[in-house]
């Protein structure tokens, strides 16, 4: 899986040099960050990755991306930016002293018609669906915190498969929150899966004196749906050298046969 | 109505449930989208319903709530002023709302990194933990640091040992001359300080060869990386009149850095340290190839006291600088650095030095009239490139250096003594590293030439009788001059096979140098030659091809490294004219050894065994005389010396960045062969040295240890550091072997603490304790220092600063016992937002005049009394760049 991933993300970034096409949509007023805490494999309570999420809030869209994979992708830039002297066509990226590999999706989110655009890049193509979040639906509890001198209010909500506890803060009444969540009548704080395998936890929020644009990025993007999306992200990490020889990449072991890879265990926010 | 409410109503009657709807538009009518609308009984935060209102602005509630409640429905977006409508449930069903913008004035939520943290092999220190209100330059705030110290010269350590690098935002501008960074960056520009452990600079060696070195990185902030940093000063003072003036310009941007200094004064300031090496392995090294400047001939003058160097420096100072990097395409950077000084120094100074001989001693006293005159220029420029798969380095130095000093002598002897002792070097150092899957391969070739016309005049002509046939002369003038090329050239080929690493070297470097020297003595205005004897002219060439085979094994934890360089020297040297040759040949191995282990993420352990063979230089077979200085004339008509030696250390080192606590701790053992013995004869204040072959040993011992601490809640930040050192030396006294015993021991404390927020204080007190002994003698002669340095700083309020800081001095020796005070005080105004600032500063409070220090070496005794800067009032306006 590893060379798979490092050959697509080569490939990529080289692709992304002729392709890439970014757009400013809006300008954003404010920034949260939220850090992240996952399970990858519910069968393992007790191994988590963390990632660190930017929600950038402009007054039409919001956009929300991964701070760990921005900083890979920059350092991963720079140094295929620098020619290879040795050999032709090797790239030797130095990873070492960067976080670890962050999510790959980038959400914007429409403010006017609360629909949320995923982008997601599944090592070899780009793929873009628009979720209309018609099945988000909250309750609001009694329950009340002060989280970083703010007062929140717990809210609940079942969402496709998964039940999950949010904390928003009414008084910075922002319909948003961390990846799909949003529609509270206040900023989402924290929110927490109820069995404990996804946390996400506001870590900044911070007005931008400088507006910062929000850019959207169309890297040739396959337009599809969300559970189209889901079945090609399934059957990718179910046989990860399928994938790969389903674009064309075959791994082949010394001995000449096709590498085989184990399943990546997968451990979805959305359950359908 | 739903049937299930229907219910609802027959048994709940209090209880309705309805539902209210509504538009939110700004003024202009325009739908406003995603606003928050809550629903609330009257004055109860608890939200009963809500709604978001939708892209026309619409929005639809429904709830239950009792009928007789007053209810309160709250609109809010942020951006826009919230509002707020009381009603009846049974009133009112639609609400049409108009916001207004309003600005956002919510707290912030932000992350507060701690002082200290650490990720992999990186370790931040947050500087506004550390930053004190009267902070200028990032150097203090470095100073400050726990697990760091900088070192009266400028010189910055990371437990212990010398930093390799300091980076600004990941560039290396200044290479080894980092005062200049460290002391004009301004503090408030610095985000963080990172120390990158275990650092090799050469990104191709990264996996292949590894450090035990720490590298520093500055890391700015953001908005100081876009702009031109500086700052404009103007001080005035008096008495005499004095003058502080200085000028820094500096940016730092991806694409090009620069540092540019001009700076005067004669205040005291010495501002040649910033424009300093601080490399001194590099030095070393030079030093041993004859390409750094080793007087032939000198001055007698005293050691500088061992004092702040602001108190005893009478100087005159300007200095400029410019240190640029700009890359020149994607792969290589070029760098230039060129930096010129100007000084004239003056010191008054009375000096006693006692001679302890077998059988008496020799007392010689002076009271020195110095003056020193500098031109000095340096210049470098270096193309580089450094990325993970080549490395290469192009680095051209030239230097001139034209020192001339004069100083009247009285006391013993009444004399005017002159030199010039300039120091010409022109050298170019290439070095390449290429890497491809089989191996890393590196050339290297260093090539430079160094001239050194020096020329010491003295008058009146003494030693008459051993110069002139005891006739009277007006004076003597001492010519000396090296010429010295020197070229060294290797091929290295290093392989990674898992765990091990393998390199070899092989390489060839040629030294020829050649020395003229000449003492001529001037009677009745003209000049003569002594006599042959009184002349050197010695060619030396020194060949040397060396091979190094180097190990390594490398695991997460533990690192092994095995050096086995060996070197085969041919040496011919002559001099003609005293018919001396001198011919060797010589196979020198001198291999090391070396381990880090990582005993756990805190612990480390280092140590290292190394044996090295040297051989002598040519100013140690000069077979002619040559006056040193106006009271020593030396030949060495001596064979070739030879040295060897051998040193094992082991380092231990602890350091948890969440405590913010560090510790570390060494010992070293080193012994030396020597196979000359030398003394000193004296007949009256002419010295002479002797040297007699036999074998000898010096042996050292050496303790040392320091913990650094900082304690969050107080501020505080405690240094507790101490040095214990014995050795042993062997002389030769009446052709009888003395065992001369040294023995130094070192404390130091010091703590910097925020006492309030307005007043923050710090101390650093050190005891010091010399101790010599001979095999001879039943005492020991000793002495101690105990040197404390103080601050108090008051913020009076944001705008204004008061300072009073002072050092006390207090010596003991067998007989005698000094103390000395000294007060400093400032007062600073900094109206806020102005980007002028202005301070008064009194320097000297308690006018002390005089200082009279103390040094002991092995049979020598000096007691040196200077004459310092007095009392002084000195006002400057600096002008930031921000």
């Amino acid at each position: 899986m590893n060379k798979i991933i490092r050959a697509g993300l080569i490939l990529n970034f080289l692709l992304s040099f002729f392709f890439a096409d970014s757009q400013t949509i809006d300008s954003a007023f404010t920034t949260v960050k939220y850090s992240f805490v996952f399970r990858p494999d519910s069968t393992k309570e007790n191994y988590t990755k963390e990632d660190i999420l930017i929600l950038d809030i402009g007054h039409k869209y919001t956009k929300y991306f991964s701070h760990n994979r921005l900083i890979r992708d920059s350092i991963m830039a720079r140094q295929i930016e620098l020619p290879s002297i040795s050999n032709g066509g090797s790239y030797i990226a130095d990873m070492r002293n960067t976080p670890s590999a962050g999510s790959t999706k980038i959400l914007y989110r429409n403010l006017q018609s609360n629909t949320v655009t995923v982008t997601d890049n599944l090592i070899f193509d780009n793929y873009l669906y628009v979720d209309s979040l018609l099945d988000l639906k909250w309750k609001i509890l009694k329950d009340t915190l002060t989280i970083n001198g703010y007062l929140c209010t717990k809210a609940y909500t079942h969402f496709r498969g998964r039940s999950f506890y949010a904390w928003f803060a009414n008084s910075i009444s922002l319909p948003v929150g961390p990846h799909l969540f949003g529609g509270l009548p206040g900023l989402i704080f924290q929110l927490e899966e109820s069995k404990g395998n996804f946390r996400y936890k506001l870590l900044t929020f911070e007005k931008q004196v400088l507006k910062k644009p929000i850019i959207f990025y169309s890297k040739n993007h396959i337009r599809t749906n969300r559970l189209e999306y889901r079945k090609i992200l399934q059957s990718m990490l179910d046989n990860p050298n399928g994938y790969a020889a389903s674009h064309g990449m075959i791994f082949k072991e010394k001995d000449g046969t096709i590498e085989k890879t184990p399943k990546i265990p997968y451990n979805p926010l959305e359950m359908y | 109505m739903k049937y299930w409410q229907f219910f609802l109503y027959l048994f709940l009657p209090l209880f309705s449930t309805a539902q209210i709807a509504g538009k939110v538009a700004t003024q202009n009518n325009n739908p406003l989208p995603s606003a928050s609308i809550t629903l609330h009984k009257k004055n109860i935060p608890s939200i009963i319903a809500f709604a978001i209102s939708d892209k026309d602005g619409k929005f639809i509630i429904h709830y239950t709530a009792n009928t007789n409640d007053t209810l309160e429905l709250n609109v809010a977006l942020l951006g826009y002023s919230k509002q707020t409508v009381f009603f009846l449930p049974t009133e009112k069903k639609d609400f049409q709302f108009v916001l207004t913008p309003e600005a956002i004035n919510l707290p912030e939520v932000k992350v507060k990194n701690p002082p200290v943290w650490q990720r992999k092999d990186t370790i931040n220190y947050n500087t506004s933990e550390f930053k004190q209100a009267q902070d200028r330059v990032i150097g203090d705030i470095i100073a400050r640091l726990p697990g760091m110290e900088v070192t009266p010269g400028g010189q910055i350590k990371y437990q212990g040992k010398p930093i390799n690098k300091y980076y600004i935002e990941g560039l290396d501008l200044l290479e080894d001359k980092y005062g200049l960074a460290n002391n004009n960056i301004p503090a408030d520009a610095v985000d963080k300080v990172q120390v990158l452990e275990n650092h090799q600079p050469i990104r191709v060696l990264d996996s292949v060869s590894f450090s035990d070195r720490a590298a520093l990185n500055i890391k700015l902030k953001n908005n100081a990386k876009l702009k031109l940093l500086g700052r404009a000063r103007l001080g005035m003072g008096a008495a005499p009149l004095l003058s502080e003036d200085d000028l820094s310009l500096m940016l730092f941007k991806k694409k090009i850095q620069f540092i540019n200094t001009y700076k005067y004064n004669n205040t005291g300031v010495d501002n040649t340290r910033e424009l300093t090496s601080q490399n001194f392995a590099d030095y070393i090294n030079a030093l041993q190839n004859g390409a750094a400047k080793n007087d032939l001939v000198s001055l007698v003058q005293p050691q500088a006291p061992p004092i702040n160097s602001k108190r005893y420096l009478f100087n005159n100072a300007h200095t400029a600088s410019i240190n640029q990097l700009v890359p020149l395409n994607k792969i290589y950077q070029l760098r230039i650095n060129a930096a010129y000084i100007n000084d004239f120094q003056q010191q008054e100074s009375h000096t006693s030095s006692r001679f302890f001989l077998p059988n008496d001693s020799v007392l010689i006293t002076e009271n020195n009239n110095y003056k020193s005159f500098l031109n000095r220029i340096d210049a470098d420029a270096t193309v580089m490139a450094n990325s993970p798969n080549y490395f290469l380095k192009n680095h051209t130095r030239f230097q001139a250096w034209l020192p001339f000093a004069k100083s009247n002598i009285t006391g013993n002897t009444l004399l005017a003594q002159q030199i010039n002792n300039p120091f010409h070097n022109i050298s170019n150092d290439f070095r390449l590293i290429k890497t491809n899957k089989k191996r890393i391969t590196e050339w290297s070739s260093f090539i430079g030439y160094v001239t050194m016309p020096q020329q010491l005049q003295i008058q009146p002509g003494l030693y008459s009788n051993l110069l002139n046939n005891n006739s009277p002369y007006e004076a003597m003038q001492q010519q000396a001059s090296l010429k010295n090329f020197f070229t060294d050239n290797y091929l290295s080929i290093r392989k990674r096979k898992g765990r091990w690493g393998l390199a070899y070297k092989v390489g060839a470097n040629l030294q020829s140098q050649l020395l003229n020297t000449n003492l001529q003595i001037k009677q009745n205005g003209l000049l003569k030659n002594v006599a042959d004897t009184f002349q050197n002219n010695l060619h030396w060439n020194r060949f040397r091809v060396n091979t190094e085979g180097n190990f390594t094994y490398e695991t997460e934890r533990i690192r092994l490294a095995l050096n086995l360089p060996l070197q085969w020297i041919y040496l011919s040297a002559n001099d003609e004219l005293l018919a001396y040759t001198e011919k060797r040949n010589a196979l020198l191995p001198s291999p090391s050894a070396s381990i880090m282990w990582q005993l756990s993420p805190k612990w480390s352990l280092s140590s290292a065994a190394s044996y090295n063979q040297s051989l002598g230089d040519i100013n140690s077979i000069t077979n002619g005389y040559i006056l040193k200085n106006y009271r020593s004339i030396t030949n060495n008509n001596i064979p070739l010396p030879e040295n060897a030696s051998g040193n094992i250390n082991v380092n231990i080192t602890f350091r948890n960045p969440l405590k913010i606590l560090f510790v570390s701790g060494g010992v070293n053992v080193s012994r030396t062969k020597s196979n000359l013995f030398y003394s000193q004869s004296f007949s009256g204040s002419l010295e002479t040295l002797l040297a007699t072959v036999r074998n000898n040993f010096a042996n050292n011992l050496g303790f040392s240890g320091r913990i650094s601490k900082y304690i969050t809640n107080w501020k505080t930040s405690i240094n507790l550091s101490t040095n214990y050192n014995l050795g042993k030396r062997q002389q030769l006294q009446n052709n009888t072997v003395v065992n001369l015993h040294n023995t130094s021991f070192m404390f130091s404390g010091g703590f910097t603490t925020k006492i309030s927020q307005k007043i923050n204080t710090e101390y650093n007190g050190t005891y010091q304790n010399y101790k010599t002994k001979s095999q001879l003698s039943k005492t020991a002669t000793s002495f101690k220092t105990f040197t404390q340095i103080f601050a108090i700083n008051y913020n009076v309020s944001e705008a204004l600063f008061i300072k009073l800081a002072g050092e006390n001095y207090s010596i003991n020796s067998t007989n005698s016992r000094q103390q000395y005070l000294f007060g400093d005080a400032s007062v600073r105004l900094k109206p806020k937002k102005s980007k002028i600032d202005y301070e008064l500063l009194l320097n000297n409070i308690f006018n002390t005049t005089e200082f009279t220090g103390l040094q002991l070496a092995d049979n020598i005794a000096i007691i040196s009394n200077y004459i310092i800067r007095p009392r002084q009032v000195l006002f400057k306006v600096s002008f930031s760049l921000q």
